[in-house]
């Protein structure tokens, strides 16, 4: 963010290598990459029912998991107004 | 007599009028019947859209007023460089319907903040998500109504601030009432739209260039860029198909990769993923999808060299008084995205490479609006592309205000905010912030604060460096975090 302000609007030369401000976003993404598996060591794993469930969504075949209803949207399912 | 046929004879305005007034109200009967009255059918269409109209309202979310509008100029005025629009664009759409998009709808979430809360299983995750796609969508929904403005401006007479008025109160009223639901059926009319008045002038130009009426075919086996090169080369400019002349390699890389993994990571396309009632549609309409956007970024590339070429041809070298006696020529100086300068008073206007001689000055986003009235093609292809413009702007609109409209009504207010909240109190918050956000980007269409066109970089930016990571690795990491 502070690349792309620098270059857009503060009148700076693109100082990276000659990254220009729209690509920067390329060594954004390289950089997350690297803080969410860092952060992910380092904090507590997410409960068993959701690391099963990600394990699920990996594998081929077998149904979606339905979206989350409220009990009120469960009573209007069918009520598609239209 | 020749001149009472003449006078019968509709004008382009008149045509123009006749198409938008036609699609609009298409659009507005298609939100009518769509309308919703429960939040499934308002954020996921109720999950019973078929998978090939499902890929027709992802190809019309995808491809923006910039894909129909700005891509081919960008490609004419940069050439062989400006392949990284084609392929940042179109390998982005890969990824995602490779790596991202049937996987989400089997974890079977509302939103793309919702699987990042719930899968890495932090409330602060759901809401830096939520801001983030509410930001993502801001900056492009106002590039949108601007597009719709300028379109309004050029070819119905009005002012751009009542252009964008006419475009918000047409978006607003199908994305209000019908939500997701409104929006898929209104899209999939958008992209018969589109694509019709993107491919109708390419063909048409391609046969009277070429001989060749198929755009793709007419670029592959004709001389056209052997004399456009020449051509380009005897004006200072470099060869048109000569690589790296406009960036550098590294930046050609880091850019296509950006845009590859920005458009990867844009919430309103992955939402539309969510809206079929399976895996396997997901997958299906995925590749309709790509078939869709196929027939446009494969033509784009062709028309922008058509419309380079003839540009040139029609406009160098010509006196001032030769280039305004063209109508079109009158019409776009008007709009101040067309001007010329004779500086070296020798009665001629030249198009130059050296900026501070240079004579003649094109906006990108002429090239395919103009290209109809340069080629002189009929009256009605011109109000067709006029109307497709309209289609590519307001379509990807709509489906950036649902994004809008789903982070803050269901992943701030419902899952922080208000769990309890019933569902006509969550469809009338989704409903108020459509409207909320259609103002917000009505505004900055109308008076661009100077920087929403420098902004569209936080876009991609902030979507390749935030939401593909997180999804990526959401899905397909080994070990869980």
């Amino acid at each position: 963010m502070s690349y792309i302000v620098s270059v857009k609007f503060l009148g700076y030369q693109p100082w990276l290598l000659g990254i220009s401000a729209e690509g920067i976003g390329a060594v954004g993404m390289v950089l997350n990459f690297v803080i969410v598996v860092v952060v992910s060591r380092l904090t507590p794993p997410p409960p068993p029912e959701i690391q099963r469930l990600v394990g699920s969504v990996r594998l081929p075949g077998g149904a979606p998991h339905s979206i989350e209803l409220d009990e009120e949207l469960v009573e209007h399912l069918g009520d598609d107004g239209g | 007599m020749s001149q009472y046929i003449q006078q019968l004879t509709p004008t382009v305005e008149t045509w123009t009028y006749l198409f938008v007034t036609v699609t609009f109200f298409v659009y507005l009967a298609i939100g009518w019947s769509a309308r919703v009255r429960e939040t499934r059918g308002f954020f996921i269409a109720g999950q019973g859209i078929p998978s090939i109209a499902n890929g027709a309202a992802t190809a019309a979310d995808w491809m923006s007023a910039a894909s129909f509008i700005s891509m081919a100029g960008m490609i004419s005025f940069l050439g062989y460089d400006g392949a990284i629009y084609l392929m940042g664009w179109t390998g982005g759409y890969v990824l995602l319907a490779l790596l991202l998009a049937p996987y989400l709808r089997k974890f079977g979430k509302y939103t793309v903040p919702d699987f990042v809360g719930d899968r890495y299983y932090s409330s602060t995750a759901r809401v830096m998500a939520a801001l983030a796609a509410i930001f993502i969508s801001l900056t492009y929904v106002a590039g949108q109504m601007r597009g719709v403005g300028i379109v309004f401006s050029r070819f119905l007479g009005v002012d751009i601030a009542s252009g964008v008025v006419v475009g918000m109160l047409i978006v607003g009223f199908f994305a209000v009432l019908g939500g997701m639901k409104g929006i898929t059926w209104t899209q999939v009319a958008q992209y018969v739209v589109l694509i019709t008045a993107f491919l109708v002038p390419a063909f048409a130009l391609a046969w009277r260039l070429t001989g060749n009426p198929v755009p793709q075919l007419a670029l592959a086996f004709s001389d056209i860029l052997t004399d456009l090169n020449r051509l380009q080369v005897e004006l200072g400019f470099n060869e048109y198909t000569r690589p790296f002349m406009n960036k550098t390699r590294l930046d050609v890389l880091c850019i296509t990769l950006s845009l590859m993994v920005g458009t990867a990571g844009l919430p309103h396309v992955i939402v539309r993923f969510y809206t079929v009632p399976s895996v396997r549609a997901a997958r299906y309409s995925a590749g309709w999808a790509l078939l869709f956007i196929a027939l446009l970024y494969t033509t784009a590339p062709a028309l922008a060299v058509f419309a380079r070429y003839n540009l040139l041809t029609t406009l160098n070298g010509k006196t001032a008084l030769e280039v305004r006696s063209h109508e079109w020529v009158q019409k776009w100086e008007t709009t101040g995205l067309l001007s010329f300068e004779d500086k070296n008073d020798d009665g001629r206007l030249s198009l130059l490479s050296d900026k501070d001689a240079n004579e003649i000055t094109i906006d990108n986003d002429i090239i395919v609006l103009s290209t109809p009235e340069v080629a002189g093609l009929a009256p009605w292809v011109t109000a067709l592309v006029a109307a497709g413009g309209l289609a590519a702007a307001l379509s990807t609109a709509a489906g950036l205000l649902l994004v809008i409209s789903s982070s803050t009504a269901h992943d701030i207010y419902y899952r922080l905010i208000n769990p309890k909240a019933s569902e006509e109190r969550r469809l009338w918050v989704g409903r108020l912030m459509i409207l909320v956000a259609l103002g917000v980007a009505g505004y900055c269409g109308v008076k661009p604060p100077g920087f929403v066109a420098q902004v569209v970089a936080f876009a991609f930016g902030l979507a390749a460096a935030s939401f593909f990571p997180l999804l990526h690795l959401g899905i397909s990491a080994c070990c869980s975090p």
